[in-house]
C-alpha cells in the first residue's frame, strides 16, 4: 500500500468483513462446536443428556462399521479422483485441441449433469440400473452379453463401482471446466514450439500441460476429495448404505445413528470422526503433493 | 509468493467444505418451519367481555386453549380413509365444543418426524401430538408424556372399545401413553389364486413343510413366488419376520425381549431358527433377485403383471391393491398369513399387528378443565363416530365401531376383516423394540436374505445391540 490516503481505516476493514464472518460463524463455527459438546454426552434426543466423558470415542474407534464406511469413502474418492478428474483432464485437452467440432455443445452436454440435484441423479440411476426395466440391462440383452446382466445394486461384490459411476458421471463437467479454463491460461507460444520440437499429443500433454497445471490439478483433488468425504445424497437416494452395510459411508452412518436409531450424542461423535478424518486425508495429501512441488 | 496464497486459498476452501460435512449433524436445533400447512382450527370467537369473575363456573365459559400437532393433512380428506374420518370427527367436535379452541399444525409424515424431534429437544413439545410406538421408551425415560389412564377411566366406554392389542404399545410399566386410530396389521400374505392353481397348488399350504415345496413348484413353473421390494430394509422385518418369528419363538419370548426381563435372548435357537427359515426362503429362490434395489410399492408391480404368485405386506397395501390391481388379479387375489411351523412355540392363528401411531399428551397438562378437554378432544378423533366413518373408508380402526355400513367396503377389504377376525394379534417388531435395535435388525436381514451373513452371527449382533440399547 503506497498511498496511505487511499487506504481505509482499520475500523471499516472490520465492519466489511463482520457480516461474512458471522454469517461463517453461524452456519459453520457454531454447530461445529456444538457437536464437539454433544458428541460427550449420551443424548436420545430429548431434554436430557448425561455426560459421558469419551465413551462415545471409544465406541467409534472399536465400531466395525465406522472404518467399514471410512474405508468405503476412500475407495469411493480414489475412484471419483481417477474418473473425475481423469475423464476431466482428458475431455478438457479434447476441448481446447483443435480437432474437435461443436465445442459449445460438448462442453455444455458435459456439464449439464452438474447442476441437477443429487438426489435426482440418484433416482434416475437406481432406474438405469433397475434388474427387470433398466437401461443398462437391456442395453447388455440388446448386444448379446446376457451373461453380463444381474441386479446391479443388490451385490455386495460390486456395489461400490456401482454407486461411484453416477458420482463421477455427474462430476466430470466440474472438473473439466476447472482444468479448461487452466489450460487456456498456457501461452500457445510453449505448444508451437512443442510442436516445432516434434511432441505430440499425449507427450505434449505430459510434458508440458501437467506441469504448467500443477496448481490447478492440486486444487481440483483437494475439492474431490473433500467432496467425497462428505458425500451422502446420492448413496441415500439409491441404496440407502444397502445390502446391509456394504455402501455405507461415513455422513449416512452418521445420519444413522442420529435419526434413525436416536443416538446423537454418538451421531455427533462419528460427525467429528468424519472432521478429523477428513482432515487428516487431506494434509497427507497435501503433504504427499506439496513435496513435489518444492523440487521445482 | 503467488502460488503459497493459492495453496492458503486451496486449503481454505477444501476446509470449508469439510466442515460443511460436520455441520449437518448439529442441526437439529434448526426448526423446520418453512414446510407446514398450518391451520388454526378455531370456531368464531365471540366470548365476551364479562369474563371478570373468578369463580369455578365462570372458568366454563373461557375458552380452552389446546395446541396440537399431528400428520393427518386436510388436502387428503376424500383421497385416504383415516384423512377423511379424522377431519369429519374433528369437525365435529369443534362445533359441539364451542369453547375449546385448537391451535393445530398439521404436517407431512416425512417433516413430522424431523418436526417432533426438533420440539422434543428443545423441550417445547405442544399439549397433544402423535408419537410412534417405538418412541415411547425414549419420550417416557426423557419425561416428555402423561400416561393418559385418568381421561380413559373418566370414559369407560371409550377405552373399553379399543381393539385387543392396539394399545399395547403405547404402555409403559401398566399405563397407557397414547390413543390409536389404525390398528395396523403388518403382515398379511397376498396371493393369486389363479396362479396358485396352475401350479398344482389347490389350497393354501397348511404346514411350512408344505409351504416350501409350493415354493419350489411355484418356482419351477416360472413365477416369482414371493416379490419383495426391501429397499426401505423395514419389509423383511416388519412384514415377514414379525410374524414369522412369533411362529418360532412364541409371544411370551417377545415380551421378556420387550420388557427385558433377561429371560429372552436374540441369540436363543428359537429366533435363530426364524432367521435361519428367512434365509432358507431366500436360497429356494422364493424372492426376486434384486429385492434389496426395489422398495414396496414396486414389489406390488410385479404382483399385478402376473409375474409374481405372491406378496407379503400390511394393510395399507390392500386399499392400494384395490386401487392400483388390474380387475383379474385383484379377483383372484386372496389374503392369508404364514402357516404353522413344526415344534414352534408360537400360535399359528396370529399375525403381527397393533398401533404404529398415537396421540399423547405433554407431562405438563395437569389435571383441570384443559386436561378434561384434551380428553374429549382424544375421545372424538379415535372413538366410536371416527371408527365408524374409518372403517367404511376402507380402514381399519383401532377402536370397534357400534355399528357401520357393510356395503361401503370392497370385496378385499371385506375378506381381510373376515380374516383378522379368526387372528390374535402379536408385536410388531418394528412397533415394539428400540429403534436402534430395529436398524440393526432391518440391515443384518437385508444381508442375510443374500447370502452375505449366517442367521447366527445376525443374532450376535442384534443381542449385542439389545443389550447396549438396555444400559
Amino acid at each position: 500500500m503506497t498511498n496511505r490516503l487511499l487506504r481505509p481505516k482499520k475500523s471499516m476493514f472490520v465492519a466489511f468483513l463482520l457480516p461474512g464472518l458471522l454469517l461463517y460463524s453461524f452456519i459453520v463455527a457454531v454447530p461445529i462446536f456444538n457437536a464437539i459438546r454433544f458428541s460427550f454426552y449420551q443424548w436420545s434426543g430429548g431434554p436430557k443428556k448425561t455426560f459421558i466423558g469419551l465413551e462415545n470415542f471409544i465406541d467409534l474407534f472399536k465400531d466395525e462399521i465406522f472404518w467399514l464406511a471410512f474405508r468405503n469413502n476412500v475407495i469411493i474418492t480414489a475412484l471419483c479422483v481417477l474418473g473425475q478428474i481423469g475423464v476431466a483432464f482428458i475431455l478438457s485437452s479434447l476441448l481446447v485441441s483443435r480437432f474437435l467440432k461443436f465445442k459449445e455443445f460438448h462442453r455444455t452436454v458435459t456439464f449439464f449433469p452438474v447442476i441437477l440435484a443429487p438426489v435426482v441423479v440418484g433416482f434416475v440411476w437406481t432406474l438405469i440400473y433397475n434388474n427387470r426395466a433398466g437401461l443398462l440391462n437391456w442395453a447388455l440383452r440388446a448386444m448379446n452379453m446376457e451373461g453380463l446382466i444381474r441386479p446391479w445394486l443388490d451385490d455386495p461384490g460390486i456395489i461400490l463401482y456401482t454407486i461411484s459411476v453416477p458420482l463421477i458421471w455427474q462430476y466430470i463437467g466440474f472438473y473439466m471446466i476447472i482444468l479448461m479454463s487452466a489450460f487456456m491460461s498456457i501461452p500457445k507460444e510453449i505448444f508451437e514450439v512443442a510442436e516445432i520440437d516434434g511432441a505430440t499429443g499425449i507427450r505434449k500433454a505430459v510434458y508440458i500441460t501437467l506441469p504448467l497445471i500443477r496448481d490447478t490439478l492440486f486444487v481440483t483433488i483437494m475439492l474431490c476429495i473433500s467432496g467425497n468425504m462428505k458425500i451422502f445424497d446420492h448413496i441415500y437416494a439409491m441404496t440407502r448404505g444397502g445390502p446391509g452395510n456394504s455402501s455405507i459411508v461415513m455422513a449416512m452412518y452418521a445420519y444413522r445413528n442420529s435419526f434413525e436409531m436416536y443416538k446423537l450424542g454418538y451421531g455427533n461423535a462419528i460427525s467429528i470422526g468424519i472432521l478429523v478424518l477428513s482432515l487428516a486425508l487431506i494434509l497427507v495429501t497435501r503433504k504427499v503433493m506439496g513435496g513435489r512441488s518444492v523440487e521445482d | 509468493m503467488k502460488r503459497g496464497l493459492l495453496k492458503f486459498l486451496c486449503l481454505m476452501v477444501v476446509l470449508a467444505l469439510a466442515f460443511g460435512a460436520v455441520g449437518c449433524s448439529g442441526q437439529q436445533d434448526k426448526a423446520q418451519n418453512d414446510t407446514q400447512d398450518k391451520e388454526v382450527g378455531s370456531q368464531p370467537s365471540n366470548s365476551g367481555n364479562d369474563s371478570q369473575k373468578g369463580s369455578d363456573e365462570e372458568k366454563k365459559d373461557e375458552k380452552i386453549k389446546i395446541t396440537f400437532h399431528h400428520q393427518v393433512l386436510r388436502k387428503n380428506v376424500g383421497k385416504d380413509g383415516q384423512s377423511t374420518a379424522h377431519f369429519a370427527a374433528y369437525d365435529k367436535f369443534l362445533e359441539e365444543n364451542p369453547n375449546i379452541e385448537i391451535e393445530e399444525e398439521a404436517v407431512h409424515h416425512d417433516t413430522y418426524h424431523t418436526k417432533i424431534q426438533t420440539l422434543s429437544a428443545a423441550n417445547e413439545l405442544p399439549d397433544v401430538f402423535m408419537v410412534k410406538g417405538s418412541w415411547f421408551s425414549n419420550f417416557h425415560k426423557n419425561g416428555l408424556i402423561s400416561p393418559i389412564d385418568d381421561l380413559m377411566d373418566a370414559n369407560p366406554e371409550w377405552k373399553n372399545g379399543f381393539k385387543k392389542g392396539s394399545l399395547d404399545a403405547s404402555i409403559i410399566d401398566g399405563k397407557v401413553y397414547g390413543a390409536p386410530q389404525q390398528m395396523a396389521v403388518t403382515h398379511i400374505i397376498f396371493y393369486n389364486e389363479d396362479i396358485l392353481k396352475e401350479c398344482g397348488i389347490d389350497e393354501f399350504p397348511k404346514t411350512m413343510k408344505e409351504f416350501e415345496d409350493a415354493v419350489v413348484r411355484i418356482r419351477e413353473k416360472g413365477y416369482i413366488p414371493f416379490t419383495m421390494g426391501n429397499k426401505g430394509k423395514w419389509l423383511a422385518e416388519s412384514c415377514y419376520l414379525s410374524a414369522l418369528g412369533d411362529r418360532y419363538t412364541g409371544t411370551e419370548w417377545m415380551m421378556d425381549i420387550i420388557n427385558r426381563t433377561g429371560k429372552a435372548r436374540f441369540t436363543d435357537p428359537e429366533f435363530v431358527s426364524a432367521l435361519e427359515e428367512m434365509q432358507k426362503l431366500a436360497k429356494m429362490g422364493a424372492f426376486n433377485s434384486d429385492l434389496n434395489s426395489l422398495d414396496n410399492d414396486q414389489q406390488r408391480s410385479l404382483y399385478y403383471n402376473k409375474e409374481a404368485a405372491m406378496f407379503v405386506e400390511g394393510v395399507w397395501a390392500i386399499s392400494r391393491t384395490v386401487a392400483d390391481a388390474p380387475e383379474d388379479v385383484l379377483k383372484a387375489t386372496k389374503l392369508t398369513v404364514f402357516p404353522a411351523v413344526e415344534g414352534g412355540k408360537g400360535d399359528p392363528n396370529t399375525t403381527s399387528g397393533g398401533s404404529g401411531w398415537f396421540f399423547s399428551v405433554n407431562s405438563n397438562i395437569q389435571p383441570g378443565a384443559k386436561r378434561d378437554a384434551i380428553g374429549k378432544l382424544l375421545e372424538a378423533i379415535t372413538g366410536d363416530y371416527f371408527a365408524k366413518l374409518f372403517i367404511e373408508n376402507n380402514g381399519f380402526p383401532a377402536y370397534t365401531p357400534k355399528e357401520y355400513d357393510e356395503s361401503k367396503l370392497a370385496d378385499l377389504t371385506k375378506q381381510a376383516h373376515e380374516l383378522f377376525s379368526t387372528l390374535k394379534y402379536t408385536p410388531i417388531y418394528d412397533a415394539r423394540l428400540d429403534a436402534s435395535v430395529i436398524e440393526v435388525m432391518n440391515s443384518g436381514l437385508q444381508e442375510l436374505l443374500i447370502d452375505a451373513i449366517s442367521p447366527q452371527e445376525l443374532a450376535e449382533r442384534i443381542q449385542a445391540e439389545y443389550e447396549k440399547a438396555g444400559e
